[in-house]
């Protein structure tokens, strides 16, 4: 086999541990996602993994590419430091408020400029987002086949073999390459940083790239490229009975079971 | 503005047969178009599809337009993108709408990117206002739903998953349309080559009578079986949110909500899922929501009909108990009148203004937070044992004050048996924690020193100083509050007094006096258990004279009164906390001490026990120290008992008989029966005073105070001896490296002894926890140095009569023997 150049799609956020610290700013009435601090997004990891085990095996280069904010070098610095040979990320003040196709436009003009890999990663959804879109959108915008919550990669000579989730059972699919691939979290064990891989990712550093680099106009990327807005938030009305029942374990489930019994839900 | 352009469905399809979610569709869009006064369409991509076709035509559809062709013989989203983009681009389409399945959902991403339009992925509602299609999806990580819209650029696109709208009959049947559209050979797809389906019954959730589903707050692959065991008794569904899908507790198909299923049961029963909006639009079908979380704030109780604040892990095994056992229950434990639930000890913490800080970071969520989170369980499990069965009568006791049972912890010890009682408590909190409940116990010996003085200073003084403290503490009782005992001031030069020091806050003192009560300034340091105490006594910690009569003070506050500020101490290997696993050894016990600052802060007058009675400090101070150092003995004893059992663990985990190390086992035990007797001894060789107190023995208290800070290092030395260097150091490697993929496996080969790696090493983390690790209490200075202990040692035991004893067995007369003269 030859060697294997690699892109993986990362995106920062807020850490799932913390989301029960996550507030409501009164005046956007978004999410103050500032407030908690950022993770590499659980998924990316698998993508990471895949990468970085796949250039082992085959040599080559593992690229990770982000469009976020600044603050996303530390999380590029750590999947550096998961074994990537070098990270760009894609930050403009011009980029804030994308969704996920004005993201996937700035993801397709990085990689572009990069120049085409045998393969683009990604995680098949982000925690917070949950789309899924994004890595099928960067697949369409590059004109390449995709293949989404991937849970077993087997690289063949002339392509991939995946074996990928649906709904109610897996498919099995054959694709030539480059393609682009979605990981879910069944596809491996993501590694950690090792001391070495720490020392190297901060010799390595993190390349930056602003719209005009990547040639894209405002119109584009961030809020202005975005075709979907919300338009609102509303908090909907969430009626019941709303009835607590307190105590020692044995008294609550004792008064709760006569409830139900009461109510006949159970026997 | 409206837009009478059409609504289109895409009509996926598996095995012959057309989706569900495809049908709901279709019936929304019919619904939709009817106020648009726009036809609805679906969309059929695949090859001889005529038996489809003829079941979407009476659907809601006006039309079904249909490309037949070989290449969409299987699915592909680039192939299917092509097609779909080639007949938008024809028709213009104003709504397109897909499955939100994973395959629909990779395709109508496609699909957007090559129209270059927008996409709203799980949808829980659709409207079609004015044209603008109104996307509904919940808002991230709260409780708000957002609304999408798509202003500029159409189709409108928006996927949805099965369940959320209904199917609907429609006549007259649809117009069926071919359409014909290129498809390049050359085009380059994934190909199929296989597909397994799993059993139709994995489907039974959205079907289900009754469904019990776990959230992230189950903690654990292990305690998920609480889940599973509880659906097996009530023969429910087992459903997820996402988090415990991620982890690997439940199937990815158990998840219910936006991006999972929808559900409808009877009986909807949410065990440790904090009600996240993403959540909460898949169970809105529910007939009856049952919520089972510890945490009181959790969202969904605003949604359930019936909620439980607790631990899962104690009511799931309490409910399928009493369902298996067919509801004869075991006659509950009644609660003490006033000791509350564990979760309303938490809860009580949690109302708190955050004012604690530790290293540069402010303590919001004390019961959370992981700097404070192992002290606040240690405590809570003084809850937890005064409602346990085995532990009740000696963790609560009746109040003289109200005769009901309260918490012996704001009890008055009023003879040797509640003496006796402090001491086997203490043991007792100590063996279940493995350290420190400090949060409680100082500040029960402070009030107990200031019921006695302030008894004797009403009777001198004529003041109303013990009626104060009788109304607060009544009140404390039924509050069952946790009350840090606050005494050791900064001291400055230790070589003068408070009122010679330079700056004269180095000692706490009244610095304003109103009718409505004191302003106080000064710090009070290393106070134990603040982060989970409620409200904080504060006496003098040293003798005072005359001119020091403005640091006569004591007080009780709320933890959180304006003005107060806390900083906690950094203690061995408190970095440990932040981390995960075994490294940790103890996650329900811990110890904190606490630098407290008061900033000017308003004392009222009924919580002020003492105020300016300088004479009455030095005795305050000395019968704190009374039961404080008799029990101590109890607490170094109960901590000893767990470093016996570990050094047993530990020999064992290395494949020696205990046997082995019977002498050293032996003198670790005549430590702690030691200590633990001579404070019983000094328990019931005490005497009354009028107020009611009993006052242990002060030469046995004291002394009991020199061993406490001598034998447990003793005891502490022999376990460590016994354990090895994995143990007196912690040396070997940390959990992070023990689960690590690619070296783990070596240290699991080489750490294991008779034991598994993991068991030997949870083993020796512990012992290093009790010895020199952040379990270690603090028994040489905590509650006074053994110097001072000497001295009161020194001072209180009758001399002359020694000497008089020593005379008249010998025969000693002499008058070179008599009392040398003062110097």
């Amino acid at each position: 086999m030859r060697p294997l150049d690699i892109i993986v799609c990362m995106k920062p956020v807020p850490d799932p541990r913390r989301w029960g610290k996550l507030k409501l700013d009164p005046r956007t009435m978004l999410l103050r996602r500032g407030d908690i601090s950022a993770v590499i997004n659980p998924l990316d990891r698998n993508a990471i993994e895949q990468a970085v085990a796949l250039g082992e095996r085959f040599g080559g280069t593992v690229t990770i590419l982000s469009m976020a904010p600044a603050e996303a070098e530390d999380q590029l610095a750590e999947a550096l430091a998961m074994g990537g040979d070098r990270a760009v990320l894609l930050s403009d003040a011009s980029f804030a408020g994308a969704d996920s196709l004005a993201t996937a436009r700035c993801l397709a003009a990085g990689i572009r400029k990069i120049g085409q890999p045998d393969m683009v990663f990604c995680g098949a959804y982000s925690l917070d987002g949950s789309t899924s879109q994004v890595g099928p959108q960067v697949a369409e915008l590059l004109d390449l086949p995709d293949l989404t919550h991937v849970v077993a990669l087997a690289v063949e000579e002339g392509g991939v073999r995946a074996t990928c989730r649906v709904d109610d059972g897996q498919v099995v699919c054959d694709c030539t390459l480059p393609a682009v691939v979605t990981f879910d979290k069944e596809a491996n064990r993501p590694r950690l940083p090792t001391m070495r891989g720490i020392m190297k990712a901060s010799a390595t550093g993190v390349v930056r790239w602003t719209a005009a680099d990547l040639g894209l106009s405002a119109g584009e990327v961030g809020l202005a490229g975005s075709p979907t807005q919300m338009s609102n938030v509303f908090a909907p009305a969430l009626g019941r009975k709303g009835e607590m029942l307190e105590g020692p374990p044995n008294q609550v489930a004792a008064s709760l079971l006569e409830k139900l019994r009461a109510d006949r839900l159970v026997n | 503005m409206s837009d009478n352009r059409a609504i289109w469905v895409h009509v996926s399809h598996h095995d012959g047969r057309v989706d569900a979610v495809s049908l709901e569709l279709l019936g929304r869009a019919a619904q939709l178009a009817e106020q648009a006064h726009a036809p609805v369409e679906a969309i059929l991509l695949g090859y001889e599809v005529n038996a489809l076709t003829a079941a979407v035509l009476n659907a809601g559809a006006t039309t079904v337009r249909v490309v037949d062709h070989p290449a969409l013989a299987s699915f592909s989203t680039v192939v299917h993108a092509l097609a779909i983009g080639e007949l938008a681009g024809r028709h213009s389409p104003q709504v397109l709408l897909l499955g939100a399945d994973s395959e629909s959902q990779a395709l109508a991403a496609r699909v957007a990117a090559r129209l270059g339009t927008g996409l709203s992925a799980h949808c829980v509602d659709l409207k079609l206002e004015r044209g603008l299609l109104v996307q509904t999806v919940p808002g991230f990580g709260g409780q708000l739903m957002a609304n999408i819209v798509c202003p500029e650029r159409r189709p409108q696109m928006a996927t949805v998953m099965a369940g959320v709208f209904q199917a609907v009959k429609s006549a007259p049947a649809a117009t069926v349309v071919r359409e014909d559209v290129e498809i390049p050979a050359t085009l380059r797809t994934a190909r199929e080559v296989g597909r397994t389906h799993r059993p139709a019954d994995a489907d039974s959730l959205t079907t289900a009578d009754v469904v019990v589903a776990g959230g992230f707050g189950i903690g654990s692959k292990d305690a998920w079986s609480l889940v599973e065991r509880l659906a097996g008794a009530l023969g429910a569904a087992v459903g997820a949110t996402r988090p415990p899908a991620d982890e690997g507790w439940a199937g990815a198909d158990q998840v219910i909500g936006a991006s999972g299923k929808f559900i409808a049961p009877r009986l909807y029963v949410a065990a440790g899922i904090s009600g996240m909006m993403h959540h909460i639009v898949g169970i809105h079908g529910a007939k009856t929501i049952v919520a089972i979380n510890s945490d009181p704030k959790a969202p969904i109780f605003a949604i359930a009909d019936y909620g439980v604040v607790g631990d899962v892990r104690d009511v799931l095994p309490a409910l399928i108990g009493q369902i298996e056992s067919g509801g004869s229950l075991a006659p509950p434990i009644l609660p003490p009148d006033h000791t509350k639930p564990p979760e309303e000890f938490k809860t009580s913490l949690r109302r708190l203004r955050p004012n604690v800080y530790k290293r540069g970071h402010l303590v919001e969520d004390p019961v959370d937070d992981p700097v404070t989170c192992r002290t606040v369980e240690g405590h809570a499990q003084i809850f937890e044992a005064a409602r346990d069965p085995r532990y009740q009568d000696l963790v609560t006791t009746i109040s003289h004050l109200s005769g009901k049972r309260i918490s012996r912890y704001l009890s008055v010890i009023r003879s040797p048996e509640d003496m006796v009682a402090n001491s086997r408590m203490k043991r007792l909190m100590f063996q279940l924690t493995g350290t420190c409940t400090g949060g409680r116990c100082a500040g029960w010996a402070a009030l107990n020193a200031m019921w006695s003085t302030t008894w004797d200073t009403d009777a001198a003084l004529g003041t109303d100083y013990h009626e104060r403290l009788k109304t607060w503490l009544l009140s404390a009782q039924e509050r069952d509050i946790t009350l840090a005992g606050a005494l050791t001031d900064p001291k400055g030069n230790r070589r003068l007094g408070p009122s010679k020091q330079a700056d004269p806050d180095m000692y706490l003192h009244v610095v304003g006096k109103r009718p409505d009560g004191i302003v106080v300034r000064g710090a009070k340091v290393m106070i134990c258990g603040t982060a989970a105490a409620n409200e904080i006594f504060v006496m003098p910690g040293v003798k005072l004279r005359r001119e020091d009569a403005d640091y006569a003070v004591s007080f009780a506050t709320p933890k959180d009164a304006p003005g107060i500020t806390i900083v906690e101490a950094r203690h061995a290997s408190d970095d440990r906390e932040l981390e995960d696993g075994f490294d940790n050894p103890v996650t329900r016990g811990g110890i904190t001490q606490a630098y407290i600052f008061f900033e000017d802060v308003f004392v009222p007058r009924d919580r002020v026990f003492m105020c300016g009675e300088y004479d009455r400090a030095g005795d305050a101070v000395f019968r704190f120290t009374l039961p404080y150092r008799s029990a101590i003995g109890a607490c170094v004893a109960g901590q000893g008992d767990v470093m016996v059992g570990a050094s047993i663990l530990i020999a064992r985990a290395n494949g020696l008989d205990e046997k082995v190390f019977r002498d050293k086992l032996t003198q670790m035990i005549v430590n702690n029966e030691t200590t633990f007797g001579v404070g019983i001894a000094a328990s019931i060789m005490g005497t009354a005073h009028p107020s009611g107190a009993w006052l242990p023995d002060p030469v046995l208290a004291h002394a009991n105070k020199v061993h406490v800070a001598t034998l447990p290092y003793e005891t502490k030395r022999l376990a460590l001896d016994i354990a090895g260097g994995i143990a007196e150091t912690g040396c070997m490697p940390s959990y992070r490296d023990f689960v690590d993929g690619r070296y783990g496996h070596l240290i699991q080969k080489y750490l294991k002894a008779n034991s598994p790696a993991e068991t030997r090493m949870r083993i020796a983390r512990l012992i290093e926890w009790l010895t020199a690790g952040a379990g270690v209490p603090g028994c040489m200075h905590g509650g006074g140095s053994p110097d001072g202990a000497r001295m009161v040692v020194y001072s209180q035991s009758n001399l002359p009569a020694m000497v008089d004893m020593a005379k008249r067995v010998g025969g000693i007369s002499d008058i070179s023997v008599a009392k040398p003269p003062a110097k």
